[in-house]
């Protein structure tokens, strides 16, 4: 059990929900947060017209005192992730139940009335994974309604009320069931209503069947008698059977709600497996995969499709499916998986469309201790094999089982008890036998653990032994080690002395060496001397070089600064610009960069000079005109200012002039006012002129100073230039000085050193020389050091090797002196391992195994001795005690095993019961769940009917086969009640959805579209002899497995006994073939429309006076048992030709060796028998070609699968292999036929009523 | 014609169907036994309780399992009983195992003890050709052999025995007795029983035809039985039912 999710819940309350709690006392949060935490159930449905979802929530754990079976009911609707509640009621704990879609949670409520908090997230998502319960509801409606059909059918006549009804006279039927009730008063239109209502006679105060048939013209009612009222009506004298009768259709009412009340189970989310409704609507079923489940022993041996299906069966979760054609072993499976349900501590139920099935199942269960049978339904319609698994049968039945276990255990207690002690008195010797080998033993392995442990000891020793042993060798291998090193480093001493000599032989006489050197000594002082003297000569040379160097230079000096004033004056006098330029250009010390600015400065002004010249000239000229102008105009001379502007250029001066000069000229004066304004022309232009005579002046005055500066310029130039000169000449006469103190100096020198004498030598000496003298005097030196240190060298050795020889001298002893301690080493090791190899005989021996082996045998015997001791002493206890219960349990009676009868009750796990009975309140109270349904018979069920059973089972199991026969609604066939409800009324509004129904069951459709691990086709048939089994195969020849014979040796096993001209030993499959001729003809029953053909009729008595004839003959023969009755089973399609075989038997024939029953095809299936007669009735020359029922292949199927010996088969080939219209079925009759005709067993009627055997 | 014969044919052709081919009446033998006995009156204790308290109380057990075993019983039905025994305070779990308690062994007492009741006689009808012991309810009296007998009658000898007897007794009273709350009343032997007597009671054969499913068959009433007879009624049928030629023929 998984613990519940707690969410917190906030939780906005409307004005009428406040409204709604106050009005049972509350405030307006209500109870909401009376407590910490409330568990609800809350189911979720979608309102299609609006956007928010409605969220119920049943309190289903509050109680309130006011209402005591009510469950408050919180309505909310979830909007934007806010929860509103909106409505609040009291609502029926009926209705608050938990279905599939509803889940519980516990909830921690924030109620307000204002505020709209939203939900926590982890809420919001538990609630958006909650299915929308009106959308499961609809979905279930919605695929459900193909199945209303079913129920439409059988409700047609429901929804009438009682009918009263007076009857004149009654008659019963020879075996008392059936009951005719004559001159019955019924009102008109009440007649048709009457059929398969449940009859009550008021004189007897019980129900006493179902009408079967009325005849409003005759005022007669047909009525089927219940199986148990049959004894109370023998009892009954006719006078009390009285005059009243009420008609009711209560049960077949109720059974109808119960079916539809599981169709409303299944839209509310009732079924236990939440799947169901998809398992059962889905195209592929949503069934979850097998789980692993531990290896199965079987309590049935089991063939390889059992096996399967079985452990399918207990490893699927939730559905698996079963598909068991005729004989193979469904009931031995079923048996196996509630044998295995049981063992696992689970519960099931065993469920079936007919009582009759449900009880045949129980009672093919095994009498397991461990499977606890109990049978629920009404005690009067289940069959005897169910009777005793009833509740108040139950206590009986285990009694019996019990009686029979502890019977035989009485019974064989004598036995035992001899046994006891013969056992005993053989074991009681061998276990002293025993015990005595033990100690034995016990005393070898003593001895075996003595010599180990001395064993054990001497390794321990001889180790240690052999250890310094080890030790000793390494000292001895060390020890002539070292001697020989030792060995090794004399003869090398010896070696580098030799050496050495040969090297002191290679050496000079130390004296010649020395001598040598003395004279290298000398020459080197001798050359000391001679190298100064050459450098001083060089000096000496180099400073009279040097002094003519300086010499010159100081000459030249002196000669310039003699010219000094000669240039003075050259400069004073320079006048021109040229003249500047040509000293620049001669002595270009004198262009500084300030001498040629001012000189081009002095150029500007000269040229300006220049410029105003002609101008100077025309002034005279001016003043000439002027005066003589004025002096015409009888004016005097004005004053004249110079003005600069405007500027006058020399040829306008000119021509101006020009013009008085010409007027005076040619005599042509002008006017007066003419001669004012050329004098006014005359005034200006002279004060122009004036000022232009000023400017010159100025420049003229300017270029004087301007040539001063430069020529004082020049001159300072010149004077510097003249005072570098002099300092140069006395650094020259300085340095002048200095050498020839130098060269007196080294003069000196070479004359102290005595130069002169050596100049020759001096003169021839090498550079090198000295430096090559110095190089071979230290090699000579070098040689003698050498020899120096070998001396010491060799004497070292001389010493080493005398060391190396006094060491080997000793290494040699201490190796000898050792040698002679450690030999007495050897012969202790010796000694020992003698010592233990005189034990290790006794090692190999294993004596501990065998005191094991036998204290094995010892200790199992010692269990199986006090066992049997145990036994044989509580063997008379327990005798008493097992007697005793064994007489109780003999006489007991019902009272005494009632709390037996309780237990069964209680810890049942098989329960059996019908499909629509497991619906009943009683039962649905008392087991309101299953762990594992099995339903039987799948195939003879509707949907609605199996619907009830699967509800209740968290796995369901569905065994059958849907190539037998559909589901019957009372004798008939859905299909045959569907014609006639067309009939009656063709405006039936289901038709069309139940003949698709038909087409395909419910059954055929889960096998079909399971996993094939949901699946198993059960292949192995052991019911039929193989020739018969072959007329089948072909229907299940498109499924994965060929259906195959399980029996070992078919002739042994389903051998028939017969032996007639018509059947042999090896016919197992006859063909009785009537011609397609008119008196052969089948026959309409008059008024009715059911068939017969009395001329099969005729040929079954036949066949069945020699059937009885031949087994009594076998008996005779001593084939059977005295006692023995065939079992024959005669069946015919049609149910009229079933009355007439019946009536035939009953009145016609005596057949003591004959077990019959009769029945049609349909009401056979399930059932088996030795032999099968089949009259197949239909034979006709009709164009169409009209089989009616005999078209379905699954009629087919279950006629040809009943028998076990020897099938029958009475008609016309020609009618069902060549006349009949439908390829199918053309097919079908056509391979029977052939198989009849391959084995041989083929006849003619002749055959059979004359004995004369026609040839083929 | 006894005025009962008449009744019966009247009853039976009430029958609107039914026309009568033929009618007679002869006497069935059958054996009546005097009997004694006193049946014994114990606790009502369950016989599984009683055992269970039996084997507590001889042997020395821990485990359901041990009892389960020793009786062949579903362990879960020994453990579920002393589960209730031992909250009845019939019983207690020691260190030695189950033990009864004061109140356990009062209570084996009274249902093992058994208190003999007054001495009661009892008439038992065998009827060999039904062989089974006829309830004879009606309490019928015997007609002197003056009639023709059973054509088909077994008249042997029947050996009764005690056992035979007190299955006969044992199956009367199963229906009859009246159970006290408490206690039980059981018959465990015979007191006295004779020999038997061969007695005769007069039955009533009627051979009808079924007109409507065309089908002779026969009726027989047997006051033993207090009905028509089907046992009867079938012996005559395998004998004679292919002589009444009533069936068409082909």
């Amino acid at each position: 059990m998984t613990t519940l999710r707690t969410f917190s819940c906030p939780v906005r309350l409307t004005k009428s929900v406040q409204d709604a709690f106050k009005r049972f006392g509350w405030s307006e949060t209500g109870f909401l947060s009376d407590q910490q935490t409330y568990s609800v159930l809350i189911e979720k449905n979608k309102d299609p017209e609006q956007t928010a979802t409605k969220v119920l929530l049943y309190f289903t754990a509050f109680s309130h005192a006011q209402a005591d079976h009510k469950v408050p009911v919180l309505t909310l609707l979830l909007e934007e992730n806010v929860l509103t509640a909106v409505h609040f009621m009291m609502a029926p704990k009926k209705a608050s139940r938990a279905t599939n879609w509803r889940r519980e949670v516990n909830l921690t409520f924030v109620p307000d009335v204002r505020v709209r908090n939203p939900i926590p997230l982890a809420f919001r998502e538990w609630l958006a994974d909650l299915p929308h319960a009106n959308e499961r509801t609809a979905y279930v409606k919605r695929r459900i309604a193909g199945w209303e059909g079913y129920l439409a059918i059988q409700e047609q006549q429901l929804d009438i009320a009682d009918i009263r009804a007076s009857y004149e006279s009654v008659s019963l039927q020879k075996d008392f069931r059936k009951l005719t009730l004559y001159g019955a008063v019924v009102k008109n239109d009440q007649w048709k209503n009457l059929r398969e209502m449940d009859v009550k006679l008021l004189s007897i105060g019980r129900e006493i069947g179902k009408v079967t048939k009325v005849s409003p013209r005759d005022r007669t009612i047909e009525v089927t008698v219940l199986p148990y009222m049959e004894d109370v009506l023998r009892r009954t004298p006719l006078d009390r059977f009285g005059t009243d009768a009420v008609f009711t259709n209560f049960a077949s009412v109720s059974q109808i709600r119960r079916l539809r009340s599981g169709f409303q189970q299944l839209e509310k989310g009732h079924a236990e497996n939440p799947l169901l409704e998809q398992i059962l609507f889905e195209e592929s079923p949503p069934v979850a995969p097998l789980k692993e489940i531990p290896k199965i022993s079987y309590s049935h041996p089991l063939n390889e499709f059992q096996r399967r299906a079985v452990e399918g069966a207990l490893a699927a979760e939730d559905l698996y499916v079963i598909q068991g054609p005729p004989g193979t072993g469904k009931t031995t499976v079923i048996s196996e998986i509630c044998l295995q349900n049981a063992k696992a501590g689970l519960r099931t139920l065993v469920a079936s469309q007919s009582n009759l099935a449900v009880d045949n199942a129980l009672s093919r269960l095994l009498a397991n201790k461990d499977i606890r049978i109990l049978r629920v339904g009404r005690t009067e319609s289940i069959e005897e094999e169910g009777k005793r698994f009833i509740e108040e049968n139950i206590g009986d039945y285990w009694r019996e089982v019990t009686l029979k276990t502890v019977t035989s255990t009485v019974n064989e207690r004598k036995e035992r008890l001899e046994q006891l002690t013969s056992e005993l008195a053989v074991i009681r010797p061998r276990f002293e036998k025993v015990s005595l080998e033990v100690e034995q033993w016990k005393q070898e392995v003593k001895k075996k653990e003595t010599a180990v442990a001395e064993h054990a000891n001497l390794t321990l020793q001889l180790d240690e032994l052999k250890q310094k042993v080890q030790q000793l060798e390494e000292d001895r291998i060390r020890l002539s080690g070292f001697v020989q090193m030792k060995d090794q480093e004399v003869s090398e001493r010896m070696a580098q002395l030799e050496k050495l000599n040969e090297q002191a032989a290679a050496f000079p006489e130390m004296v010649d060496l020395e001598q040598e050197i003395a004279q290298k000594n000398e020459q080197l002082v001798e050359l000391a001397r001679l190298v100064e003297l050459k450098k001083i000569h060089q000096e000496i040379q180099q400073a009279t070089t040097r002094f003519a160097e300086v010499e010159q230079p100081l000459q030249e000096l002196q000669a310039g600064l003699d010219s000094v004033e000669e240039h003075q004056q050259t400069i004073r006098n320079l006048k021109s610009v040229a003249s500047f330029q040509d000293v620049l250009e001669s002595d270009p010390q004198y262009a500084t960069s300030r001498v040629l600015f001012k000189l081009k400065g002095i150029q500007g002004i000269r040229d300006l000079i220049k410029t105003y010249h002609p101008v100077k000239e025309l002034v005279a000229l001016y003043e000439k005109a002027l005066d003589y102008f004025i002096t015409r105009l009888g004016e005097k001379r004005r004053p004249i200012r110079p003005v600069q502007e405007p500027v006058y250029r020399k040829e306008e001066l000119q021509s101006y002039l020009d013009q008085g000069r010409n007027w005076i000229r040619l005599g042509e004066l002008p006017n007066q006012i003419g001669i004012a304004e050329y004098v006014q022309g005359l005034y200006g232009r002279m004060r122009y002129m004036a000022a232009v005579k000023s400017y010159y002046d100025e420049l003229v005055e300017r270029g004087e100073s301007e040539l001063d500066l430069l020529k004082q310029e020049l001159l300072h130039i010149h004077k510097l230039h003249n005072e570098q000169l002099l300092k140069e000449t006395a650094g020259l006469q300085e340095q002048f000085a200095t050498l020839r103190k130098v060269q007196e100096d080294w003069q000196e020198q070479w004359v102290s050193l005595n130069g002169d004498h050596y100049l020759e030598k001096v003169e021839a000496l090498e550079d090198v020389t000295m430096f090559t003298t110095e190089r071979e005097l230290e090699k000579l030196i070098k040689i003698k050091r050498t020899m120096e240190e070998f001396d010491a060298t060799y004497q070292q050795a001389q010493e080493n090797t005398g060391t190396a020889k006094l060491a080997y001298e000793q290494a040699q002893v201490n190796l000898a002196e050792f040698l002679e301690s450690s030999s007495r080493y050897d012969t202790d090791i010796l000694k020992l391992e003698q010592e233990r190899g005189l034990l290790e005989p006794l090692l190999v021996t294993t004596p501990e195994e065998q005191l094991e082996a036998v204290q094995k045998e010892w200790l199992s015997l010692q269990f199986e001795l006090g066992r049997l001791e145990k036994e044989n002493a509580e063997a008379p206890v327990h005798q008493q005690l097992q007697s005793q219960w064994q007489e109780l349990l003999e006489n007991a009676s019902a009272e005494d095993v009632d709390e037996i009868r309780k237990l069964n009750v209680k810890y049942a796990n098989v329960i059996g019961t019908t499909c629509v009975a497991s619906a009943r309140k009683d039962f649905v109270e008392n087991y309101p769940s299953f762990d594992v349904v099995i339903i039987d018979e799948v195939s003879k069920a509707t949907p609605p009917e199996l619907l009830l059973p699967m509800l209740k089972g968290k796995k369901v199991i569905l065994v059958g086969d849907h190539h037998q026969l559909p589901p019957l609604l009372g004798d008939d066939t859905l299909e045959e009640v569907l014609g006639k409800m067309v009939e009656e009324q063709p405006e039936f509004a289901g038709k069309q959805e139940i003949e698709n129904l038909l087409k395909e069951s419910l059954f055929e459709r889960l096998y079909k579209n399971l996993p094939s691990t949901h699946k198993t086709m059960l292949a192995i048939q052991y019911r039929m002899h193989e020739s018969i089994m072959r007329t089948i195969s072909p229907f299940y020849q498109y499924e994965e497995d060929e259906l195959q014979c399980g029996l070992v040796d078919s002739d042994a096993m389903r051998a028939h006994g017969l032996d007639l001209p018509w059947v042999t030993a090896n016919n197992h499959v006859v063909w009785l073939d009537t011609p397609n001729q008119q008196e052969y003809f089948e026959e309409r029953v008059k008024g009715g429309r059911s068939l017969w053909n009395p001329k099969e009729l005729g040929l079954t008595k036949q066949a069945l006076l020699d059937l009885n004839e031949a087994i009594g003959k076998a008996k005779e023969a001593g084939k059977y048992p005295h006692d023995y009755q065939k079992s024959v089973g005669v069946i015919s399609f049609y149910g009229e030709q079933v009355k007439q075989l019946d009536r035939l038997i009953q009145q016609e024939l005596r057949l003591s060796h004959l077990h019959i029953r009769t029945g049609t095809v349909d009401r056979f299936q399930g059932m088996e028998m030795e032999v099968i007669l089949l009259s197949m009735v239909r034979n006709h020359q009709e164009s169409r070609g009209d089989i009616g029922f005999a078209n379905d292949y699954r009629r087919l199927n279950v006629a040809l699968s009943r028998a076990k010996e020897l099938l029958v088969l009475i008609g016309s080939s020609e009618m069902f292999t060549k006349r009949v219209k439908r390829a199918a079925t053309k097919e079908m009759y056509s391979h029977v036929y052939q198989t009849v005709q391959e084995l041989g067993g083929h006849r003619l009627p002749e055959e059979v009523l004359t004995h004369v055997r026609v040839p083929n | 014609m006894s005025e009962f014969q008449t009744k019966l044919r009247n009853q039976l052709l009430r029958n609107p169907v039914l026309t009568l081919k033929e009618q007679r009446s002869w006497q069935l033998p059958v054996y009546t036994f005097e009997v004694a006995f006193s049946p014994v009156r114990r606790f009502r204790l369950d016989i599984l309780m009683r055992m269970i308290l039996q084997v507590i109380e001889t042997v020395s057990v821990r485990r359901a399992r041990a009892i389960a075993d020793l009786l062949y019983v579903e362990e879960l039905f020994i453990e579920d009983l002393l589960e209730k025994m031992t909250r009845n305070g019939l019983i207690e779990l020691g260190k030695e195992g189950y033990a009864l308690t004061s109140h356990g062994s009062r209570q084996l007492a009274a249902g093992v003890f058994e208190e003999e009741q007054a001495e009661t006689y009892m008439q038992l009808v065998f009827s060999p050709l039904h062989t089974r012991f006829l309830p004879n309810e009606a309490d019928v009296e015997f007609d002197e052999h003056t009639g023709d007998p059973f054509r088909y009658a077994k008249e042997n000898a029947v050996e009764a025995g005690e056992q035979f007897l007190l299955t006969g007794v044992q199956e009367a009273l199963a229906d009859k007795e009246e159970h006290t709350r408490d206690f039980v009343e059981t018959v465990n032997h015979l007191l006295d029983f004779d020999e038997g007597e061969l007695q005769w009671v007069t039955c009533y054969e009627f051979l009808v035809h079924d007109t409507k499913e065309s089908m002779t068959y026969v009726r027989i009433w047997n006051p033993l039985v207090d009905g028509w007879d089907a046992t009867l009624e079938e012996v005559i049928e395998q004998q004679e039912g292919l002589t009444w030629k009533n069936a068409p023929t082909f």
